[in-house]
């Protein structure tokens, strides 16, 4: 049999001919042995054009398709399921440039990843305000205090300002005026909010912040950090908006008294 | 209308199921809200529990909605009970804790392949129906049951490929089945598209079935092959139930009795509204049988 699984394996990945001697001890007539490589090239389409919307409807299913049989040719599946199938489709865009000649797609194609990463990251316990004013009561510093983000909060570094049109996309709202996109970077957040997935575009001393917050800094350190990233800023507002955005763990372990 | 085994004359005596004996649909993301608001006695749903093979978020959320409403079966797709690849034991840990956190009333696979060398194909593929394939999936589910503390139902794949075998399917499948301790899951769609494709009688396959061994049943829409038009179904679920279909399954209650039927819908996915008649059409199938036995 292991032959015959083998032959198989081969004729769905596409690895030279059809070894046809394989199927001889099995009974199979292997004249439409296709329909198998067709339906797993099918599957595995399907699966990385859905969790890639955005780039989907921005090169169209044909196009889509093709790179994602790139994809499918490249990437040894191993995993059963096929909820967040396509992890590297963002590089691959990346290194395909040169065959789709449009340098934001891979911008959109991380918004996509962060999207499905936060969708179904575990669930967790949120950090609200009234934790930190505990702390603060109990007499401890908070500035030495680290928090952690939530296993579904997600970082994205863009080299363009794709967000606000990868949003209008996920939401299958129309963008009917052309629109001038300048590479410029951009930094922005996705997490789950009442069980949805949002984003928003981050300032530069929030990203400093959240940045350090990855780093494991102290938050008096991290806002510290934002203050030098945005020093017009108003950094008074930031923790507790980011704190109602309900992107923090509950502190854990001991307060610094 | 809920059936009871009672009210349908016939109880299964060595398959129990825990399913309603009515109708179910194969539950989509595009279906939870209307699944939400649907009159909980008369539906089931069924899930691949590979899509809800997730850490956590909505989607463990939705289900467990759908859960606390209506029963539910898991219905895998990603085991490769037929594969000579040592089972995946992340898989296997993650369903067992799926079955343990959503207790479904049911749990059934595929008697087929679907990983070779570790890599992961993403279909169903075929088995050589031997007497030496028959022992090492019996062994194979076995140990499959054994890892997830319960007993399964293994459904009769989709062929597309003809040739001459060991045994037939129905033998294949029934002596596996009895063998390994588990029960069938018959899909009818897939015996009528194989029917078309290999050229054997749908209705001596499922006559040929002992009906204590079945489970449950399943139906589906198909399409034509591309190239070879209707002489090579193919098994897409991507559109209604046809005619062939709904006759074969009033073949499948005549002879096995009344079971949980299931309406499968993966692609070209109509609105929750659409399915449900065809989910009504399944239900007064079952309901017809039940009534044809009471006068018997």
């Amino acid at each position: 049999m292991k032959s015959y699984m083998k032959a198989m394996a081969d004729s769905i990945v596409g690895t030279g001919p059809l070894d046809v001697e394989a199927f001889e001890n099995t009974g199979f007539d292997p004249k439409f042995v296709r329909v198998y490589s067709n339906n797993s090239a099918s599957a595995l389409r399907g699966a990385l054009l859905s969790n890639y919307p955005s780039v989907t409807t921005l090169i169209g299913d044909e196009y889509a398709s093709a790179l994602a049989r790139i994809y499918r040719e490249t990437d040894r599946t191993t995993r059963r399921t096929l909820v967040g199938y396509g992890e590297r489709f963002p590089e691959l865009i990346g290194a395909h440039l040169d065959k789709h000649n449009l340098p934001y797609l891979q911008s959109f194609a991380r918004l996509d990843r962060a999207w499905t990463q936060a969708h179904i990251a575990p669930d967790s316990a949120t950090l609200v305000m009234q934790d930190l004013a505990n702390i603060v009561g109990a007499g401890a510093d908070l500035e030495s205090q680290t928090l952690s983000l939530k296993p579904d909060v997600k970082l994205v570094d863009l080299d363009w300002p794709v967000l606000g049109i990868w949003s209008k996309l996920r939401q299958n709202e129309a963008i009917s005026e052309a629109m001038e996109l300048n590479q410029n970077p951009e930094q922005a957040l996705v997490w789950r909010y009442q069980n949805e997935v949002i984003s928003r575009s981050l300032s530069a001393g929030e990203f400093a912040f959240i940045t350090a917050i990855l780093q494991d800094k102290p938050l008096g350190e991290a806002l510290n950090l934002a203050i030098v990233a945005l020093p017009d800023g108003d950094v008074t507002t930031l923790l507790p908006k980011m704190v109602e955005a309900e992107i923090f763990q509950p502190l854990t372990g001991d307060t610094d008294a | 209308m809920l059936i009871t085994e009672q009210q349908s004359g016939r109880a299964s005596p060595a398959l129990k199921t825990e399913l309603p004996i009515c109708a179910g649909i194969g539950l989509k993301p595009e279906f939870f809200n209307g699944a939400l608001d649907h009159d909980p006695a008369q539906i089931w749903y069924e899930v691949h529990p590979e899509n809800y093979m997730v850490e956590g978020g909505p989607r463990l959320a939705w289900l467990g909605a759908i859960r606390d409403r209506h029963a539910l079966s898991f219905h895998g797709v990603g085991a490769s009970l037929g594969g000579l690849d040592p089972f995946d034991t992340d898989h296997l840990a993650f369903l067992k804790r799926l079955i343990d956190r959503f207790e479904p009333r049911q749990v059934s696979e595929h008697a087929t392949w679907s990983s070779f060398e570790g890599r992961y194909f993403a279909d169903l593929l075929p088995l050589p129906r031997t007497r030496a394939v028959q022992d090492h999936m019996v062994e194979r589910i076995e140990s499959f049951q054994t890892a997830i503390g319960r007993r399964i139902l293994i459904e009769n794949p989709t062929n597309y490929m003809a040739g001459t075998f060991e045994l037939d399917e129905p033998d294949f499948l029934v002596e596996i089945a009895k063998r390994a301790g588990c029960g069938l899951l018959l899909d009818v769609n897939n015996v009528y598209i194989s029917a078309v494709n290999t050229g054997i009688d749908p209705h001596a396959y499922i006559r040929a079935l002992p009906p204590e061994l079945v489970g449950e049943i399943h139906i589906a829409g198909f399409t034509e092959d591309p190239v070879q038009g209707k002489a090579l179904l193919i098994d897409t679920h991507s559109a209604p139930v046809a005619e062939p279909v709904w006759e074969l399954l009033e073949t499948a209650l005549a002879h096995i009795g009344p079971r949980p039927v299931l309406l499968e819908r993966d692609g070209n996915i109509p609105p929750f509204e659409d399915l449900l008649s065809e989910h009504a059409r399944a239900q007064k199938a079952l309901i017809d049988v039940c009534t044809q036995e009471r006068r018997a």
